[in-house]
């Protein structure tokens, strides 16, 4: 397991982690290891962290804002004192053996000293070259001194020497000097040369993400011909109110608004003369872009949405699809489009096939919109040759072995995660990066030192008040309806206000700078953010006030952004006022806020596994190999799961008992405490001193992880399934597929998918790996000599060789019959089902099939214990019933209860690889948790004033965790909370019917200010 | 009283009906500017002190927001909640305040429609009444 720290006597600089490439899961990934304690250099090619993200307007289904989320984690890695942030830089060599390599890395030089640079962008005003910026897809334009965006991290600006006047010929002339003549710090020499730095490290994390391909070469679309066909990812950038248009929509050739739109998916992807694989995210973005873009636009009319199958597999997807159709009212057309060429009045022309005719067709449009493949980001192979490992034929990095180890690359010690090994989606990525950081971890042995958490500074509480204001225009986000200039200028002249000011963006890098400084300059002891929401920057800004030696909670927020510019965006005199009642609020609520000190518990470095399947299993070993103790419950008698209901696996078609064997055998050579045929009976604890009580024991642990798998669901009163014993689940069948034996000559099997989800009522997304047990069951069924049809609605094989699989299928003789999504398939027969009736939508007729077998793919439901489970851990469950994870996008491991984790079909159906993927994910938080033997416990909880409580013991009945408890001394009895298991919640304050109790951060005081102030005259 | 613009105190727990207010503004659902709102951990936090004294001051409406039942992140804030609503109500009356001035919602996380929703009706509702008799 782990490698065996050098014994040289000496000591070195500990071993680190390399991470490559700066994207989202690279990120995450760093921030994972470094919070785990480890040494990390993360690598960046380009100048600035963010990768694709960054470049995202917005993430689906939430819409919520991509840089708004991602923002804080790039700002947190660039802060985090165990992380090394290497921008523009590059690796040219690794040498060595896991845990012992040596890799060198090429720092470009930026011609621009990094520790100077201030950002202020001086130097980009006056330099006078224009070359299209990469990061607007080439939409913008930028100088040869630039940085790719406003919120670049770290923002420093950087020269491009290809583009620079001065290095004309190659080496340096001194021909133009502007920018240097005019940086006010001098911080630009064109003398700075680039820098090798050879680093010591245990293991490698690549995470180059992808590129998305230029659709020039496919000629009949006609992309680089005109001007207004464009590609998801330059549309995306039209769409960001922070990209070249500013949000708005319009044709590229004219500037005028479009009012109808094409889009056409699968540009490059599915398609074996580009790129036989799927692309992934593709049909779900599209949907996101026509919503975004009728907001944004509301002269669009018509959205024709050409597309092959829709693949909304994720949680939520099925419902966004409806909602782009129902809503935003585009059109789907299942068709790809011949051709795109100049049609009337200076439109766009898009010929196709109509599907409900089953005739050729043609549109006109004001902008095309081509969804082109995602394909292995542009160095690959270089950096393969670099790194000693091997590439697929299909251009992105090869996994080891895809099935059982979704991380391992071909050269052991080097793992994989996000895009670098095929197209994901980003919950997908962000999982795998934190998968592949649980396995780089284990190379690293004792090299780690978790950051301490010391104690937080303190002021004086009773000091007169000075208040810094910030008000934030996000960009357009705000500032577009709301005047955040007046706003600070009203906040100045508060009370107490000593200092107010308004920034473009106060979460990117150089306002924390900025706001730190100010804070110790205009020695401020109170800070009021008025910006987006609390949820997701309060941290990120408490973070600021404790660098610049202010307690963090003398901080408040405003919330001007979410709750009023995106609200009121019609009546903007009101929203401005509005905002400015809100900075008022926050600023007298900041005026009595008091400091607050953490309070340290020591923890069990322990954790619990809950559910024996793949992921349970999986997760169990991976926190063990960190040396940690973990123990496994598994509620039948025997480990499995699921699995234990499949026969062969896709893709390789290695037994699932095979797979499920290792992975015992592998969680047997591990000092793991195995505990089958028990249960959970009650929980009681908090995050690092969990109690978990079983039928015939108590286990104490620091981390609970939910791997309680599903259920298939029964399809009772559907399709014959009651009537006709000759129709059975995928799981009866994978049993028939079981042995050997040949199906009699013609035999024909008809599945059947979405028996029971991606219905209107119910169960309404997607179940996600059903088509694909379809596909490998179909074909082998076809292999044993019967025949095989499959009746679907769209066929999802979006996996890494998904496609390969459904082409395999196709070309050895599979039948496929789309079905119209409201309709259901008719059953016939006398004792057995013998003849289906079905409209296929592209015959469009009505076809009758004889058969001999019907397989029903049902989808898969929570375990029967999830409810329960929720109820006893308090962690909310979806409409799906499946738990919910803490955040869609960037929280796919964690729940909103601190310590308690899940993975697998807990959180929602899953294939193998996805399951085990965020199972080593679910390892690497754990380890991070458990990295230090305290926890620091949230400051804000309750308190008695012993002097007012009566003992009534009104808290006592009320509190759900027990923390109040009544006491008595020689002067009586008295009540007294426990700050440990206190969740701050604040209702035993607002029911006590002496005042005795005072909520910490919400003491009535504070909240009464927030009221009487509104209202002050 | 065609241009009376109500003036709204709104509590929203922080888990879910400040998370839906922001998932309404996330979804640009508009609705009108006239609520100030306070967020507090759970809906359980808001008194019937906090209620009265936003009334006294010169709220014409107070509304006050938190997880569906089950669903309160602390188990049972939101029941208690209820609870101190309707003894709230009662003094409320007691004040000469119309009961529809004091509303109650659950709102989730996912319910930035609701929130929306929630709020215009309750804009409409407090239009409706006029000014509160306690500023008139």
């Amino acid at each position: 397991m782990t490698a065996k720290a050098a014994t040289t006597g000496k000591p070195t600089p500990p071993r680190g982690i390399l991470v490559i490439g700066g994207g989202v899961a690279g990120i995450q990934a760093a921030l994972d290891l470094g919070k785990a304690g480890a040494k990390v250099y993360l690598v960046e090619r380009t100048p600035s962290v963010g990768g694709r993200m960054a470049q995202l307007d917005k993430t689906l289904p939430t819409n919520d804002c991509s840089i708004c989320i991602l923002s804080p984690l790039l700002v947190e890695a660039l802060r985090h004192p165990n992380i090394d942030l290497l921008t523009y830089a590059e690796v040219t060599a690794l040498e060595g053996t896991p845990g012992n390599f040596k890799a060198r890395v090429l720092k470009r030089s930026r011609f621009v000293n990094e520790h100077d640079c201030i950002g202020c962008g001086v130097c980009a005003r006056v330099c006078p070259v224009s070359v299209p910026n990469e990061f607007e897809a080439g939409m913008g334009d930028r100088g040869a001194i630039y940085v790719p965006m406003a919120q670049a991290t770290p923002l420093i600006y950087t020269i491009d020497k290809e583009n620079c006047l001065n290095f004309a010929g190659g080496t340096y002339e001194p021909v133009c000097g502007k920018c240097a003549e005019a940086c006010p710090k001098k911080a630009i020499d064109f003398e700075i040369e680039n820098e090798e730095i050879e680093l010591d490290v245990a293991s490698v994390i690549v995470a180059t993400g992808f590129d998305e391909m230029n659709p020039r070469p496919i000629r009949n679309l006609s992309y680089g011909d005109h001007k207004d066909i464009l590609t998801g990812l330059e549309f995306e950038r039209m769409l960001n109110a922070a990209g070249p248009t500013g949000g708005r929509v319009v044709k590229p050739s004219d500037g005028s608004a479009p009012t109808s739109l094409a889009i056409v998916q699968c540009v490059g992807s599915r398609d074996e003369r580009y790129h036989s694989y799927c692309s992934r995210v593709c049909c779900v973005y599209s949907v996101k872009q026509c919503i975004v873009a009728k907001d944004h636009q509301p002269a669009i009319k018509d959205f024709h949405y050409f597309y092959r199958d829709m693949r909304a597999y994720g949680r939520g997807f099925e419902e966004f699809y409806h909602r782009g159709r129902d809503e935003t009212g585009v059109n789907f057309i299942k068709s790809s489009p011949a051709s795109i060429t100049t049609g009337s009045n200076d439109k766009l022309r898009v010929r196709y096939e109509d599907p409900a005719t089953a005739r050729p067709a043609s549109v006109d449009v004001d902008l095309v919109v081509l969804t082109c493949a995602m394909i292995a980001s542009a160095g690959t192979p270089e950096l393969a040759r670099v790194l000693g490992v091997d590439v697929e034929k299909d251009g992105y990095f090869k996994l080891k072995d895809p099935l059982g180890d979704p991380v391992a690359s071909t050269r052991e010690g080097v793992f994989l995660c996000g895009c670098a090994s095929g197209p994901k989606d980003i919950p997908d990525s962000v999982a795998q990066a934190s998968a592949a950081g649980a396995r780089a971890l284990a190379y690293v042995g004792e090299d780690k030192s978790p950051v301490e958490e010391g104690p937080l500074p303190m002021n004086d509480p009773e000091e007169e008040p000075r208040i810094g204001v910030f008000v934030c225009h996000c960009g357009h986000n705000i500032a577009g309806v709301v005047d955040s200039k007046a706003v600070a200028e009203f906040a100045a002249r508060l009370p107490g206000v000593a200092y107010a000011t308004d920034n473009l963006y106060t979460c990117s890098d150089d306002t924390q700078t900025k706001i730190e400084q100010i804070i110790k300059r205009k020695k401020l002891n109170r800070v009021v953010v008025a910006a987006c929401t609390p949820r997701t920057h309060e941290p990120l800004f408490r973070e600021t006030c404790t660098k610049a030696g202010l307690n963090p909670y003398l901080f408040d927020m405003a919330n001007i952004r979410d709750q009023c510019s995106w609200v009121h965006s019609d009546v903007p005199e009101e929203a401005t006022e509005k905002s400015k009642d809100l900075v008022r609020m926050a600023a007298f609520r900041a005026m009595n806020l008091k400091p607050l000190q953490r309070k340290r518990v020591e923890i069990d470095r322990s954790a619990l596994v809950l559910g024996g399947g793949i992921s349970g299993i999986q997760c169990a070993i991976d926190i063990a190999r960190q040396g940690l103790d973990v123990v496994l419950i598994e509620k039948e008698p025997a480990l499995g799961g699921l699995l234990r209901n499949l026969d062969h696996l896709f893709p390789s078609g290695a037994a699932a008992s095979d797979l499920l064997k290792a992975k015992i055998e592998e969680l047997e050579s591990l000092p793991i405490a195995v505990f089958k045929g028990q249960e959970i009976e009650a929980v009681d604890g908090f995050v690092g001193n969990f109690e978990v009580k079983l039928k015939d024991r108590e286990l104490k642990t620091g981390a609970i992880i939910l791997a309680t798998g599903g259920i298939a669901r029964e399809p009772k009163g559907r399709l014959g399934y009651d009537e006709f014993d000759n129709v059975i689940t995928s799981s009866d069948f994978e049993k028939t597929l079981g042995g050997t034996e040949k199906f009699n000559e013609g035999e024909h099997i008809v599945f059947i998918q979405c028996v029971g989800a991606r219905e209107e009522e119910g169960y309404t997304g997607c179940s996600r790996y059903c088509c694909q047990v379809s596909l490998k069951q179909a074909l082998e069924a076809v292999k044993r000599g019967a025949q095989a049809t499959i009746i679907h609605r769209d066929i999802r094989s979006f996996t890494r060789f998904g496609e390969d699989l459904y082409r395999d299928a196709r070309n050895a003789g599979v039948s496929f019959i789309r079905r119209k999504d409201d309709e259901d398939v008719d059953v016939r027969g006398n004792g057995r089902a013998e003849t289906l009736g079905v409209f296929d939508t592209t015959l469009l007729s009505d076809v009758e099939l004889e058969c001999d077998t019907v397989v029903l793919a049902v989808p898969l439901l929570p375990s029967d214990t999830t409810a329960r489970l929720g109820e006893m851990l308090r962690i909310p469950l979806g409409s799906d019933g499946f738990f919910l994870e803490k955040h869609i996008k960037l929280g796919p491991l964690e729940t909103n209860t601190e310590g308690i984790f899940l993975c697998g079909c807990a959180q929602y159906p899953k294939d193998i690889p996805d399951s085990l993927a965020q199972a080593s994910g679910v390892a690497a938080k754990v380890g991070a948790l458990l990295s230090k033997p305290y926890v620091n416990l949230e400051p804000a909880t309750a308190f008695v004033r012993r002097q007012l409580c009566r003992a009534c013991g009104t808290c006592v009945d009320i509190c759900e965790y027990h923390a109040p408890e009544l006491k008595q001394d020689e002067t009586g009895e008295y009540v007294e909370i426990n700050e440990a298991l206190c969740k701050g919640c604040g209702t035993c304050a607002s029911h006590c019917p002496t005042s005795a109790i005072v909520a910490k951060h919400y003491t009535d005081e504070q909240i009464e200010s927030m009221i009487d102030i509104l209202f002050e005259k | 009283m065609a241009d009376f613009e109500p003036r709204i105190v709104a509590f929203a727990c922080n888990w879910c009906s400040y998370a839906g207010a922001d998932l309404a503004g996330v979804s640009r659902l508009q609705y009108p500017p006239n609520i100030r709102t306070i967020r507090v951990m759970c809906s359980g936090r808001v008194s019937p002190g906090h209620i009265i004294r936003a009334f006294e001051h010169g709220a014409d409406g107070v509304f006050v927001s938190g997880c569906h039942i089950n669903d309160c992140h602390y188990g049972f804030g939101n029941r208690w909640a209820e609870k101190q609503i309707e003894k709230t109500l009662k003094l409320v009356e007691m004040l000469g305040i119309e009961p529809d001035r004091l509303k109650l919602e659950w709102i989730s996380a996912s319910e930035g429609e609701k929130f929306a929703t929630s709020i215009r009706t309750f804009v409409e509702r407090i239009k409706e009444l006029g000014r509160s008799p306690l500023q008139r």
